[in-house]
């Protein structure tokens, strides 16, 4: 019974993330698009060096494909033993608070689907 | 070309294949003078979308939905493209 | 009546996010950025047209196989930049202006086991 359970919570929890998946691309593509038409020197590049402690490939998979279709990150690269992600940035003003964010909301995120 | 549709998507056909048009011209001059190779694979990349845009926008003036499998064909291509030029640059590197 | 004005609504939106990244694909600097647009804004174009067809034809087939094109642009698009963003920074492309780090540079990794055979 508490299989069955935790069975549908978890495929309720993949619709709901689903869904935010399509609102990441879409807010990231006004993004994007804002950025390219108007005119800029604001810009501060930069690849940023993550720690992840996800445990399945699935679930780092997915954190990839999630970071790269939130505004302003694109996943470049991982270290071999799957510890650390190496993201490149649009905006890196304030690096901890980047950091931060994709630590806390999207991983966490993750963790709760596929770990 | 025989347009099968109202006018008001008929005028979004016109403004959408105006549009796609510019965007593939402005792929070419990325084309021509992008300055390494990666470049060119990133243009390779934009002009797949377009041919997507572009059969949609074929399909909505003619009718003719067999075309739909030309846009899941490429679709699929690209990737294998992709993924073929990323080893293929690793490969050149170590060479 | 309605139907066709939220699918011109649908196609013209489209085919600007392609412009877009069009745009941005002349106008930004280096590599990875362009990789930023064509990523994001090209496969939302595609997703919006798909669905602009799949309103005005109601057939299983043109559904079946716009959701096909959605759940592979979906599932690919950032797996195929990242491998090209990833083969660009081994084959050290030059970067544009204005970088302020660069940390994968200083990392002793980017040639994982299996590229080396």
């Amino acid at each position: 019974m508490k299989m069955i359970f935790n069975f549908l919570l978890r495929v309720f929890r993949f619709i709901i993330f689903v869904f935010y998946y399509l609102k990441e691309l879409i807010v990231s593509s006004l993004y994007v698009a804002w950025d390219i038409i108007t005119p800029k020197d604001l810009m501060k590049p930069g690849i940023v060096e993550v720690p992840v402690d996800l445990k399945s490939e699935t679930a780092i998979i997915a954190f990839a494909n999630l970071i790269s279709m939130t505004p302003g990150s694109l996943t470049m690269d991982m270290s071999p033993d799957k510890k650390k992600i190496y993201i490149h940035a649009m905006y890196l003003h304030d690096k901890q608070k980047f950091i931060d964010k994709m630590k806390n909301e999207l991983e966490h995120k993750i963790r709760q689907i596929f770990d | 070309m025989e347009f099968a549709a109202s006018p008001v998507l008929t005028y979004a056909i016109y403004f959408s294949f105006f549009a796609l048009t510019i965007s593939l011209f402005m792929g070419l001059y990325r084309l021509l003078t992008g300055p390494t190779l990666p470049d060119r694979i990133v243009v390779m990349d934009l002009v797949a979308s377009v041919s997507i845009g572009l059969i949609i926008n074929y399909i909505m003036a003619t009718g003719q939905t067999v075309f739909l499998n030309v846009a899941v064909a490429i679709a699929l291509l690209v990737f294998m493209g992709n993924i073929a030029f990323a080893k293929y640059l690793i490969r050149r590197i170590e060479k | 009546m309605i139907i066709e004005w939220i699918a011109a609504f649908f196609l013209v939106s489209g085919s600007l996010f392609m412009l877009v990244a069009a745009i941005g694909v002349v106008k930004l600097s280096d590599v990875y950025m362009r990789m930023h647009a064509i990523t994001k804004a090209a496969s939302l174009g595609a997703i919006l047209m798909l669905a602009a067809v799949s309103l005005i034809y109601i057939e299983w087939l043109v559904w079946v196989e716009a959701l096909m094109v959605v759940v592979f642009i979906i599932i690919t698009a950032p797996v195929a930049s990242h491998m090209i963003a990833k083969a660009a920074h081994i084959t050290k492309m030059p970067k544009g202006p204005g970088y302020i780090m660069d940390e994968l540079e200083e990392a002793d990794n980017t040639f994982p086991e299996e590229e080396k055979q």
